[in-house]
């Protein structure tokens, strides 16, 4: 096995600590979540569709190698959103939190709020996973720490109170 | 359930689980819970987290997304000549710490004939409880809430003045009441639950009569102008989420069917036929089958419903009656009543 460079001044055992052991994923508390505010990212293409939907179009950057071999700077890529989507989309507006748009989502669309909130939370990660919004939060980490990860509750906590 | 924050009762829980006063039920903030026979009002922010469900006895664990508040069990006595009291008292003795604070208080809800409440401070399991128990004679119900005192005060007063004093039971020769997450059904009576699907968007009960002779199937799907737009209604009618061993076979395609409610047409599709063994066994005891699938467009749901039963116990009323019957407790997300319960 060919051994990465590492620096000589860490000691062995930083060294395997830094290979092979994974690094706490940074996490940030539901209430703190709920109250981030959503952004649409500039300088994406929008159409309407037929059915109610819109169609998302982005430009996106590119890899290094893939441009060493030949391949353009940016390449084009679409997203199409059902009519659920727009909304929750449009609603991104920078000034309304994560919390306000469920509730109204949840109010639009008659479904029940831990509902709406399940399905508009997983809907925004994906949106910020394509790089369609941003999303902004009021308090800023005081710290460069990695929050550390929310220890998982034991089901049989649940089971018995 | 240990606690980081334990604290001892406050006068003020002790006085709380002394006789609960009539609250003033607020429909704008509260949303229906209704399981195997007994209902609650809870805040509309708060929701079943873990539901373990069986007719004859299960448990339900409330809260919000961060903490469970509310734990609720349910038993159904087998024996006939059942005794409220001295179960409760035995229940109390085994489950709460020695010289657990019990007090018998006077029922505010119909269909409750004894209700019980009990502070168990057990330092020994670092555990604070508040207890009530609550016997409903025609139900053949015994229900047990747990609420944990080291909830937030807040959630302990709504716990106190609102839920506990909403619990309702219904008897058991009267339809049973179901309601979760904003869906609600009634069942016939005499009908008891086989099978529960819980999936977002999608709620569906299989139930049975007697000696399994008639079985009923409730669903409800939302938002239903999305549900159309992957599948047709019809083909909706023939999706399912239970297993059966008899395939339906009818002559004739689904048919369009209208019904009244709440002074609303809602526009569907009505099958009928027949539930058959796969061969060679098509001739042994075969089912009438009815099933219907209407568009609430106003609510956002589709309502599926399919009764089948032998020819001479079919009645083909029990299904527009429990279609009728759908979303008895509807609120909007807002939480203010839409609907008169």
């Amino acid at each position: 096995m060919v051994l990465p460079f590492i620096h000589p001044q860490l000691c062995i055992q930083s060294q395997l600590q830094f290979m092979f052991w994974r690094r706490p994923k940074q996490t940030i508390p539901r209430d703190l979540a709920l109250t981030a505010r959503p952004t649409r990212t500039e300088g994406i293409a929008r159409k309407e569709l037929p059915d109610g939907g819109i169609a998302l179009t982005t430009h996106i950057e590119r890899g290094t190698w893939m441009r060493v071999f030949g391949a353009s700077e940016k390449f084009e890529r679409t997203f199409q959103l059902d009519y659920l989507g727009r909304d929750v989309y449009d609603a991104c507006n920078g000034s309304d939190d994560v919390q306000t748009i469920v509730r109204n989502f949840a109010l639009k669309h008659k479904i029940s709020l831990p509902e709406a909130e399940l399905a508009v939370t997983t809907f925004l990660k994906t949106l910020m996973g394509r790089g369609l919004i941003a999303m902004a939060m009021d308090e800023p980490r005081k710290s460069h720490a990695p929050i550390p990860p929310k220890k998982k509750r034991n089901d049989d906590n649940l089971r018995e109170l | 359930m240990s606690s980081p924050h334990q604290r001892s009762i406050t006068p003020s829980l002790q006085h709380s689980a002394s006789v609960p006063h009539s609250p003033i039920l607020s429909s704008a903030h509260s949303s229906a819970l209704a399981w195997s026979g007994w209902q609650l009002e809870i805040p509309f922010e708060w929701r079943p987290l873990r539901i373990e469900s069986g007719w004859m006895r299960g448990a339900m664990l409330v809260g919000t997304a961060e903490t469970p508040l509310l734990q609720i069990k349910w038993w159904r006595p087998e024996r006939k000549r059942f005794k409220a009291v001295p179960w409760i008292e035995a229940r109390v003795k085994s489950v709460a710490a020695k010289g657990a604070l019990v007090k018998y208080l006077k029922p505010q809800r119909d269909g409750f004939a004894t209700l019980v409440s009990a502070v168990d401070n057990n330092l020994k399991k670092n555990r604070n409880r508040i207890l009530w128990y609550a016997h409903a004679p025609a139900a053949n119900l015994i229900v047990e809430l747990v609420a944990n005192a080291a909830a937030p005060d807040d959630a302990l007063t709504l716990i106190h003045d609102t839920v506990v004093p909403s619990l309702a039971a219904t008897g058991l020769d009267q339809p049973t009441r179901w309601a979760v997450y904003d869906v609600s059904f009634e069942s016939p009576p005499q009908f008891t639950v086989a099978a529960i699907k819980m999936l977002a968007g999608d709620i569906a009960l299989e139930l049975f009569g007697r000696k399994r002779k008639s079985r009923l199937v409730l669903r409800q799907v939302y938002p239903s102008q999305l549900a159309l737009t992957r599948r047709g209604i019809a083909n909706w009618l023939e999706s399912s989420h239970f297993k059966e061993h008899r395939k339906f076979r009818s002559s004739k395609k689904p048919a369009p069917w209208k019904l009244e409610k709440d002074g609303r047409a809602l526009e569907g599709v009505l099958r009928r036929g027949q539930k058959r063994l796969p061969a060679p066994l098509g001739w042994c005891a075969p089912r009438e089958s009815i099933a219907a699938a209407l568009n609430d467009a106003a609510l956002g749901r589709l309502l599926l419903a399919e009764y089948d039963a032998p020819k001479k116990h079919f009645d083909e009323s029990l299904l527009q009656t429990a279609l009728l019957a759908m979303n008895w407790a509807h609120t909007n997300s807002a939480g203010a009543a839409s609907t008169p319960r």
